[in-house]
């Protein structure tokens, strides 16, 4: 069924009976796995908290954008094409079981990758990642993928939490480094922010490292290295997003404000940036919906931030099947 | 009292880890932590009651990349700053207060005697608020020490809000017959809005000085800077009092009432970076926390990262120039 044509209230006047269709990401077709051909990207909810001891609330990340979407699209003129799109409902996961949970992300995720389609993740924390480019792994062995996120921190330091003081934030980074070739080299962190640890500061040395206020003070040249750093390094790259790395001002996402973070314009600016580049998947994480005193400021800027994702993913030169 | 003895049991938050303690524990230069749980009178809105031990679990979140640090180094990377965490800390967290929730001449009396207590034993008492009233118990407890002692007071307004049978009165009225000195010991940034005429007069009587939001705004943060250095040269000592309402409600929204166009939390941290007048802080008082009213948490996370960086010198040592 065309999702937008199910938009037409007339139709459901004719019959008598008035109602409005389930809400998507950005109004999609509702599909499944059968669904999916090359090229096309599928976008998927992960309904999973943090599993650190961060706030809880990232589950209803994708239930809000869908919400927000549909409001977008009932009152706003539709500003992207939804050809190519599909809404895959929410991955199964298991949000109290660590290990099970990133074993099933990956499983599900090869079979989209399998499929030839792209991946779009929203919700959960960090630790979708390495699940989701294990599953891309596994579907293309032969394929170098490099990772770029987005976040205030690195999490590149593997560090036990020190006498239950301070929360099991996992040590992302390090982890993909370990599971892709190349490690650290081909990674690329932008927006870091405030005070790191010297351990952490010392282990990023491989990695290329733009903190948020290079790309404040100057975007442009931030952008160049970004560009450079990524040319003809690797066949396809993952994108993570955290919601984190915006400014506190924009961003209602975080327990801690970050208060020198990027604006919802430079984020926007950054992500049209790194259009060209071979991206086959994307997770945007760190949005917890119930920390959006206004209402629906914060969703529609992560809708925002969604949309911006999606025209990256849209790039032909991505090497699927 | 020292790093390795840090109190890290989660079960009881103290603050930034310091060993919870008794009056007897107090020793010459320990900073003593201590929180005056008390609401604000109507019409302003309740919730500075639980502002003491939101405080204490932010300011945890705040010093977690030390902790996390097995050296206990942290660099900051807009500035390159590099400090470690002392080994030989010497702070203490002492409590809180009991009084009833509602402010009265009494419990002022008794923040009084606690805070003289704690000066005559040469340590430097850290008021967590409570309501801006408590301040006057705090600078009462000062007076008659014979150091010469300035009064820096971060707030929007000129006045001190009314409590249990009392009501509002001017910050000059707060000096009274002690203030002997040539100049003034009190200078006020951040003020904002209409103020009463009496109170301007009050200030202007003796001599004080005010930075406020505006010239804040329109001449950048060096209108605030140049002005704080120049009043603690002129002192042994300084009291630092902040009332989190000189905080915009757009960053800040956990304050009993709201300030449009108060200063950002990013100008407030850069000021106390800037003047860094760590060695001569005698005292600190930090109030109108109200966690009730940020869902998102910012006001306590800003309240504790002020304190320790008001802090510096008690807790780190710097590596880098």
């Amino acid at each position: 069924m065309n999702y937008l044509n199910s938009m037409d209230e007339t139709s459901h006047r004719k019959n008598g009976v008035k109602t409005r269709p389930i809400s998507t990401f950005l109004g999609a077709p509702i599909g499944d796995l059968e669904d999916l051909s090359p090229g096309m990207i599928a976008i998927a909810g992960i309904y999973c908290d943090h599993f650190g001891e961060g706030v809880p609330g990232a589950r209803f990340a994708a239930r809000q954008i869908r919400y927000s979407s549909w409001q977008g699209l009932y009152q706003e003129p539709i500003t992207i094409s939804t050809n190519g799109l599909i809404d895959i409902g929410d991955l199964n996961v298991f949000p109290l079981e660590p290990q099970r949970h990133e074993k099933i992300l990956s499983e599900q995720s090869e079979k989209i990758f399998r499929k030839g389609a792209r991946l779009l993740s929203v919700g959960g924390d960090y630790t979708v990642s390495p699940a989701i480019l294990k599953g891309a792994l596994s579907a293309m062995p032969d394929n170098s993928i490099g990772i770029i996120r987005i976040s205030r921190r690195l999490d590149l330091f593997h560090i036990e939490p020190f006498k239950n003081l301070t929360p099991s934030r996992q040590r992302t980074t390090s982890r993909i480094s370990e599971l892709i070739n190349g490690g650290l080299n081909n990674v690329v962190l932008i927006g870091a922010e405030g005070s790191l640890t010297v351990e952490e500061i010392e282990q990023s040395s491989e990695a290329l490292v733009i903190p948020a206020f290079h790309l404040i003070n100057n975007m442009v040249t931030a952008l160049k290295k970004i560009r450079e750093a990524c040319q003809n390094c690797c066949d396809n790259y993952y994108l993570s997003i955290d919601a984190d790395v915006l400014n506190a001002c924009y961003d209602s996402t975080t327990f801690a404000g970050n208060n020198l973070g990027l604006t919802k314009e430079q984020l926007s600016v950054l992500l049209d940036g790194l259009h060209g580049i071979p991206v086959l998947a994307a997770d945007v994480t760190g949005f917890i919906p119930d920390f959006d005193v206004t209402g629906r400021t914060n969703t529609a800027i992560v809708e925002n931030i969604v949309r911006g994702v999606i025209g990256i993913l849209r790039n032909k030169e991505a090497k699927c099947f | 009292m020292t790093t390795s003895g840090l109190n890290l049991d989660r079960g009881v938050p103290a603050f930034a880890g310091f060993p919870t303690a008794e009056l007897a524990d107090i020793i010459s230069s320990a900073v003593t932590i201590f929180g005056v749980p008390t609401q604000s009178e109507p019409p302003k809105r309740p919730g500075c009651v639980s502002g003491p031990l939101a405080i204490r679990e932010a300011s945890l979140e705040v010093m977690r990349c030390y902790f996390e640090s097995p050296s206990r180094t942290v660099v900051n990377i807009k500035t390159g700053r590099k400090t470690r965490l002392r080994e030989d800390i010497v702070g203490l967290d002492i409590g809180d207060l009991a009084i009833p929730e509602q402010l009265s001449k009494s419990a002022l009396d008794t923040i009084a005697g606690l805070v003289k207590f704690i000066v005559n034993r040469g340590a430097i008492p850290v008021l967590l608020g409570g309501d801006s009233r408590t301040v006057e118990g705090m600078i009462r407890g000062f007076l008659k020490d014979r150091m010469k002692t300035g009064i820096i007071i971060f707030t929007k307004k000129l006045t001190l809000s009314p409590m249990q049978g009392m009501g509002e009165i001017a910050l000059s009225s707060l000096l009274g017959r002690a203030n002997q000195q040539d100049q003034c010991p009190m200078l006020c940034v951040g003020i904002n809005g209409l103020q009463p005429k009496a109170a301007w007069l009050g200030l202007k009587n003796i001599g004080g000085s005010v930075v406020t939001a505006d010239s804040i705004y329109d001449n950048g943060i060096k209108s605030a800077v140049d002005p704080i250095k120049a009043f603690a040269n002129n002192y042994d000592r300084v009291i630092y009092c902040i009332d989190f309402e000189v905080l915009d409600s757009g960053f800040a929204a956990g304050t009993p009432s709201i300030n449009v166009g108060g200063i950002t939390p990013e100008q407030m941290a850069e000021i106390l970076l800037e003047t860094n007048v760590s060695n001569k802080v005698a005292g600190i008082a930090v109030t109108n926390v109200a966690p009730s009213l940020d869902k998102r948490g910012h006001t306590e996370y800003i309240a504790a990262e002020t304190v320790v960086a008001l802090l510096t010198d008690h807790l780190f040592n710097e590596l880098s120039k």
